[in-house]
């Protein structure tokens, strides 16, 4: 039987895989674009799998405030996503994502919320990764261009600088640039930028664990550019990948039991 | 002993038993259950103002104890939340006054009664002890025929509608606007639910409340593409003086661009009378602002009921948040505004600290009171 093969996203590597659904762009005209490309389906491959569940831990920090929150998280494919909070403020809420559509459950109401357009820029319960940039899937595929703007060394790893770019109006970052591990084939480092040329947020990659043959980012932080010691911390523990994860787990039945 | 102080006793006594009992909840192991979760919360308010006009100011104290359970067997799954409070001065007169005889599983010293001659109109009192059972409910999950289904009974959260303060297709229970945001509680019902697919939902749903108010009904709701949602409904409910009615209502909710409009449509039809309700409110984000406002009104009445809620809110951090609610209800002549400050994340992300003020203003005839509020609530354990 062919097993259907789906590129998932947690939460968390969500964002870091951004440049990799760039890997088929048609936009990229640069004359290193190949080369950019190149790089980008090496992440991509490098990180393929069907599905993932884990443990994961947010450390909310604004200012000398600190709010820590836990979850369990499932994912199917670029935009099935089943968060359930299980820290004690708030117990039992869940989040589901079906393509960019979110809806929320918050079990003290007995209310099931679909997350609006004007809702969309807010934080996903109050960290820095805003309900826009968890519902944002492979559309991205055909969003950006590539090119390899220079290459350098972070953090003692020799890293390529990749500039992803987009005119399209309607997009939450028009340029993302991507520091991008040549040996690991992982990025570890992104700067989201406005239209305007606005540094937005950074995202650092803090950890990778080897996880089933795969080397993941396991905890990342993203930090608000225009908030003064604004960030949130995101780890995962108790990974498990390519599971077979039903679609009953993805609907308003699982959102609401 | 006088009357007074034996009175004062025995709420002290039942605030102190029912704050063991759950402490003491808190320490049952974990049953033999595949998830079983639970968590111990404390909410400290101080307060000072004036509770009625003429009266002078007065100050208040209320801390409320809360243990919110869940245990999942199999398919069966468990959730309870159960809340003790003591409250004295401003804090006994909000909570006296936030009470209704609709409510269920919930007792008090002194007792509140419903009814004429009850304690909706008489004074509070200077120290008031409740616990109140506000979610106990078990619930079985499963498919049939590839259908997936869920039976529920006991006390818990129902509602329907779309709006913040104004839900006209609501049949199960009214809103309690005694707070600053409109909030909704839980009812004793049973519900049968069906999911056809991903994003939709049938419920056939029955409540009664404790007045004695029964009401039953069939929705459905269901995403529009990827920008929008919609619920059709169709409910009964015969009021405690055996008054029925009929209604059929229809709700919806849509995104363009920064607004995000939503109403709900609900016909009425009694023995004495034909008409419906309409509400239509919007929400909007601008960078760190956002604004919602909805206003509900009557057609076929004598009265429009005209009610108007918006609520402004600021938040300049994802921990940090400044709202300004105002609600108008044009037949009472009544507006209440206010203005709540939020800061979550202290101590580790285990204290919340609010701080409110209230002004409540009747224009017929002209009157107000006013309160100010400063609260905080920590998680004191969980499992």
């Amino acid at each position: 039987m062919k097993r259907r093969m789906w590129k998932a996203k947690s939460i968390i590597v969500a964002l870091l895989l951004v440049g990799a659904f760039a890997a088929s762009a048609p936009g990229a005209q640069t004359a290193n674009a190949p080369a950019a490309l190149a790089l980008l389906e090496a992440v991509d491959s490098a990180q393929q799998y069907s599905s993932i569940s884990y443990t994961g831990a947010m450390e909310i920090t604004q200012g000398s405030r600190v709010l820590k929150k836990e979850y369990r998280a499932s994912a199917r494919g670029s935009d099935h996503v089943l968060l359930e909070f299980t820290n004690p403020e708030d117990l039992g809420v869940r989040m589901l994502r079906l393509g960019p559509s979110i809806w929320m459950y918050f079990p003290s109401e007995g209310d099931t919320i679909r997350i609006s357009g004007s809702l969309m820029r807010q934080g996903l319960m109050g960290s820095n990764l805003s309900y826009e940039e968890v519902a944002e899937g492979e559309s991205l595929r055909s969003t950006y261009s590539a090119e390899i703007l220079r290459e350098e060394k972070l953090d003692g790893r020799p890293c390529a600088v990749l500039k992803l770019s987009s005119s399209k109006t309607d997009i939450s970052y028009p340029t993302r640039l991507l520091w991008v591990d040549t040996d690991r084939k992982v990025p570890l480092k992104i700067e989201l930028y406005a239209r305007s040329g606005l540094l937005m947020k950074t995202i650092f990659v803090r950890d990778l664990q080897p996880v089933s043959g795969r080397l993941l980012p396991t905890t990342i932080e993203i930090v608000d550019a225009l908030r003064k010691n604004s960030k949130t911390l995101f780890s995962m523990r108790n990974i498990k990948l390519d599971l077979t994860l039903p679609d009953s787990l993805f609907t308003m039945q699982a959102l609401t039991r | 002993m006088s009357a007074s102080t034996r009175r004062r006793a025995a709420g002290a006594v039942l605030a102190a038993a029912a704050r063991c009992l759950l402490v003491l909840l808190c320490a049952v192991p974990p049953l033999a259950a595949q998830t079983v979760s639970g968590a111990l919360t404390s909410a400290t308010t101080v307060s000072g103002g004036v509770a009625a006009p003429g009266q002078s100011v007065q100050l208040g104290a209320d801390e409320e104890l809360s243990l919110r359970g869940s245990a999942r067997l199999g398919v069966l799954r468990f959730s309870a939340l159960i809340s003790t409070s003591v409250s004295a001065g401003l804090g006994a007169t909000a909570r006296w006054a936030s009470y209704s005889g609709a409510q269920t599983l919930r007792w008090s010293w002194p007792a509140w009664s419903a009814g004429a001659g009850g304690s909706a109109g008489a004074p509070a009192p200077e120290l008031f002890a409740a616990l109140e059972v506000k979610e106990l409910a078990a619930s079985v999950s499963g498919e049939l025929a590839g259908l997936g289904i869920r039976a529920e009974l006991g006390k818990f959260p129902l509602k329907w509608g779309v709006g913040k303060a104004f839900r006209p297709s609501d049949i199960f229970g009214g809103m309690d606007y005694s707070g600053l945001l409109p909030q909704a509680g839980g009812t004793p019902a049973a519900r049968l639910s069906a999911f056809p697919s991903a994003l939709s939902r049938v419920e056939a749903a029955a409540a009664v409340d404790g007045l004695g108010a029964i009401a039953a009904g069939a929705r459905y709701l269901a995403s529009i593409g990827d920008s929008g949602a919609f619920a059709a409904s169709a409910g009964w409910r015969r009021a405690s003086d055996a008054a029925e009615e009929l209604s059929g209502s229809i709700e919806g909710q849509l995104d363009i661009g920064i607004f995000s409009p939503y109403a709900e449509i609900s016909a009425r039809h009694s023995a004495s009378a034909d008409y419906a309700y309409a509400m239509l409110g919007s929400g909007a984000a601008v960078g760190t602002f956002t604004f919602h406002a909805e206003a509900q009104a009557a057609v076929g009445l004598s009265s429009s009921d005209l009610r108007v809620f918006s609520l402004a809110t600021w938040a300049p951090s994802e921990l940090t948040s400044l709202s300004l609610p105002i609600l108008w209800i044009n037949d009472a002549r009544t507006a209440s505004g206010g203005i709540l400050a939020q800061l979550q994340g202290i101590a580790g992300g285990r204290l919340d600290l609010s701080a409110s003020a209230t002004l409540l203003f009747a224009a017929m005839p002209p009157a107000s009171v006013w309160s100010l509020r400063a609260a905080w609530s920590r998680s004191l354990s969980t499992y």
